[in-house]
């Protein structure tokens, strides 16, 4: 599966870099929500795991342009904003699950592979 | 001129008269004595100048007896008229007995009125100020307990000017808080109003100096209302972008210390690892449940839809259809409604027709916002949501986005709890000397008892006004008669050069001692402040005026002490400050400071304020075009 991982903070990248891809699976990282944007244009993905907080462009506005794209990606919003009207906000917004952080990897893991299945 | 002019016309009249009997009186005695008529004839031109000298001589005497009594007695007397009229506004001052022994008389008389008049007032006082020692009790209780509140307290008339303010106001609002001065300049004029709305709710606010929260209450039967403030700073409350932050960091060392657990099962780091992972388990468990506090207060949901509703009217001119469903209706929902009122306003700008639904989602309130119109077809970019309704549904905790030509807005709520309906009036505070209740509308028209004065003064370097420099300024308030003395404004200033010695032996004011003080830069936007909203007040003010022009501050109009000296006593010589004090009964204390100056002339208006209202003069208007026709109001600096 070809996962994009958008986040600005490094100490969630790589760990999640490390077990995605140990979990086998293909993935592209993006700091930004501009650089996440230009990657989905460059080729399709399976899953999108968004953060909501990011410089310039915010995770919202990621969700909204990645919906009108052809070929869209299941999104799994990971955040800090872990309000009740930010996770329903986000699921109006389409994307498939939401998890605050700080999140457990291991309940990470089986939420990608749960949305994997579902593909 | 006008005793010199009536004199010399009676004198001419009395010559006139005089002869006009002689004349008349020798015409009918030589009737038929036609020799006799030539023989006098020609003696009088025989003896012309022996007559004309005579004629001189009875002038002469005619004028010494005229005299007296048009330059002596007329003059006087209109004086002594001027002078008893300070009587009015100083019981205690006493005409000076002089001139015709007559007039002495006279001022004699109105001295002992004068004392019998005093006396009875004293005893009148006595007996109001006994009265009134009951209720200055409650009121000494009444201002130590806002003075001590914790809270910034305000109240205000309808126009939003300042009866009444306490310190922690004047700390949260700076020294543009002042009695009499409009809150509107400190605050949002748009959340006053609508905060009064709503008087059970605190908004947040951006005051003179920081973040506030407001709340404002209308005092029940009278025209105004009461400011509650409060600074915006939650003690021990995390800031949401902080707690964000902190998650944010939180989560990734903990996904690490999990992925290097998994890692290194089996080897000798696996009992450090496991700890780390523990501990940052822990840790994530204590922060998940932290939550920045929301900066809004609650609202009932039905209560919130009408307002935004009347919001939505008001600043678009669309009426919007509503609808809430009955389970949402008694909702308490956390929303800063004056900030999401604008931000919906501003979202349906150029509509023609919008609805407004809510709907409950488990603990939020669910708002949609419909508005035909919208440039968004379905599948369209959506536009980003105005500034203001972002921030204000992030103040509230919620949330909100567009969808086709949907606006929707998530806002937390809760289930209102059932309270039993207070019985009983309201609770309302005890106010006291609300004069400004009744503001006029324009300020010539204002009666001079209603309005805010700055009495101010300056002390310079020198008289020039191009060359010289300010070194001190001092000011008060004075609000109709009375004297704010607790809202004064002093500074001394560094004028960056050497003063005279000529100068200072005036306000003994040295270079060395203004050396260490601010620059009048510094000090001008204190002083700015403090003269806002005021009609300034000086004695020969036009000096003054003069050195303030030179340095931006041109503030119109300007009464002036001196011109109402002359107004009120034209027939008096002396008009400087202290003799105007001394004849009003103030002590002169300080003078030639700047302070003490301005606070000279402030009593000294206070003092000329009946004496005005007497003379016919009742509003600013009246004695502003009075002063102007004085000759001396033509003099420039």
């Amino acid at each position: 599966m070809r996962i994009l991982v958008v986040d600005d903070e490094e100490s969630i990248l790589v760990p999640l870099e490390f077990l995605l891809k140990k979990a086998g699976h293909e993935v592209v990282l993006a700091r930004t929500g501009e650089e996440a944007l230009e990657a989905l244009s460059r080729g399709a993905f399976d899953l999108m795991v968004l953060d909501l907080m990011l410089p310039g462009m915010d995770g919202f506005a990621v969700l909204e342009r990645a919906k009108a794209l052809s070929q869209r990606p299941k999104v799994l919003v990971l955040t800090a904003r872990g309000r009740e009207a930010d996770r329903a906000k986000a699921l109006a917004l389409g994307a498939e699950a939401f998890m605050a952080k700080p999140f457990g990897i291991q309940d990470l893991l089986s939420q990608v592979e749960e949305l994997a299945g579902g593909r | 001129m006008r005793e010199t002019l009536r004199f010399l016309g009676a004198l001419l009249l009395g010559l006139l008269l005089v002869g006009g009997t002689v004349g008349l009186g020798l015409f009918l005695l030589l009737q038929g004595e036609e020799s006799l008529k030539k023989e006098l004839l020609r003696l009088a031109q025989a003896k012309l100048p022996v007559l004309l000298f005579v004629g001189f001589l009875f002038t002469l005497v005619l004028a010494a007896l005229l005299y007296p009594v048009f330059l002596g007695y007329l003059a006087a007397t209109r004086a002594l008229g001027q002078e008893a009229e300070i009587l009015l506004a100083n019981p205690g001052h006493r005409l000076r007995l002089r001139g015709p022994f007559e007039l002495r008389a006279l001022a004699d008389l109105i001295n002992r009125l004068a004392q019998e008049k005093e006396a009875l007032e004293k005893e009148v006082a006595a007996r109001i100020a006994e009265a009134k020692s009951l209720l200055e009790e409650e009121r000494k209780k009444l201002a130590a307990l806002i003075g001590h509140l914790p809270h910034g307290v305000v109240l205000a008339n309808p126009k939003g000017q300042v009866l009444l303010y306490n310190q922690g106001a004047r700390e949260l609002l700076g020294e543009g808080l002042g009695v009499g001065k409009s809150l509107f300049g400190l605050l949002d004029r748009g959340l006053m109003v609508h905060a009064l709305g709503l008087p059970e709710e605190r908004f947040l606010t951006q005051g003179p100096r920081g973040p506030l929260w407001l709340q404002v209450v209308p005092l029940e039967g009278e025209e105004g209302f009461l400011v509650l403030l409060e600074e915006a700073r939650e003690k021990g409350g995390w800031d949401a972008a902080l707690l964000h932050r902190l998650k944010d960091k939180l989560a990734g060392l903990k996904a690490l210390a999990e992925a290097l657990d998994q890692e290194a099962r089996g080897t000798p780091l696996e009992p450090l690892l496991k700890t780390a992972k523990a501990t940052a388990e822990e840790l994530g468990q204590l922060v998940a449940s932290w939550e920045a506090p929301a900066q809004a207060a609650e609202v009932l949901a039905e209560d919130l839809l009408a307002l935004l509703a009347q919001a939505l009217e008001r600043e678009t001119g669309v009426s919007p259809g509503l609808s809430l469903e009955e389970e949402a209706r008694n909702l308490l929902v956390q929303a800063d409604t004056y900030a999401l009122a604008r931000g919906l306003a501003a979202a349906s700008r150029d509509e023609e027709e919008a609805f407004l639904e809510g709907r409950r989602e488990g603990n939020l309130l669910h708002l949609t916002l419909t508005l035909p119109k919208s440039p968004m077809g379905p599948g369209a970019a959506h536009p980003d949501l105005p500034p203001l309704l972002k921030e204000a549904v992030e103040r509230s905790g919620g949330s909100a986005w567009w969808a086709g030509s949907r606006l929707h807005l998530l806002l937390p709520a809760r289930e209102a709890p059932r309270l039993p309906a207070k019985s009983g009036p309201p609770p309302r505070a005890e106010v006291f000397d609300l004069s400004l209740l009744h503001a006029p509308e324009e300020l010539e028209e204002a009666p001079l008892e209603g309005l805010l004065y700055t009495a101010f003064d300056l002390e310079t370097t020198g008289l020039d006004p191009e060359k010289d420099a300010i070194i001190a300024l001092g000011a008060v308030h004075i609000l109709g008669k009375t004297v704010l003395r607790h809202e004064v404004f002093e500074a001394l200033v560094n004028p960056g050069r050497p003063i005279h010695k000529a100068s200072t032996e005036i306000h003994g004011l040295t270079w060395e001692m203004l050396k260490e003080k601010p620059k009048l830069e510094e000090v001008l936007p204190g002083f700015r402040l403090f003269l806002e909203d005021t009609v300034l007040l000086a004695h020969n003010g036009a000096f003054d005026m003069a050195f303030l022009r030179r340095v931006g501050i041109d503030q119109p109009p300007l009464v002036d002490t001196l011109l109402l000296s002359y107004l009120l006593f034209p027939d008096l010589q002396d008009h400087r400050l202290e003799t105007l004090a001394e004849r009003f009964g103030v002590p002169v204390i300080g003078r030639h400071t700047a302070l003490g100056d301005a606070l000279m002339t402030a009593e000294v208006f206070a003092g000329m304020v009946p004496l005005l209202r007497a003379k016919g003069y009742r509003t600013l208007g009246e004695v502003l075009r009075a002063c102007a026709r004085l000759p001396l109001a033509r003099l420039k600096y």
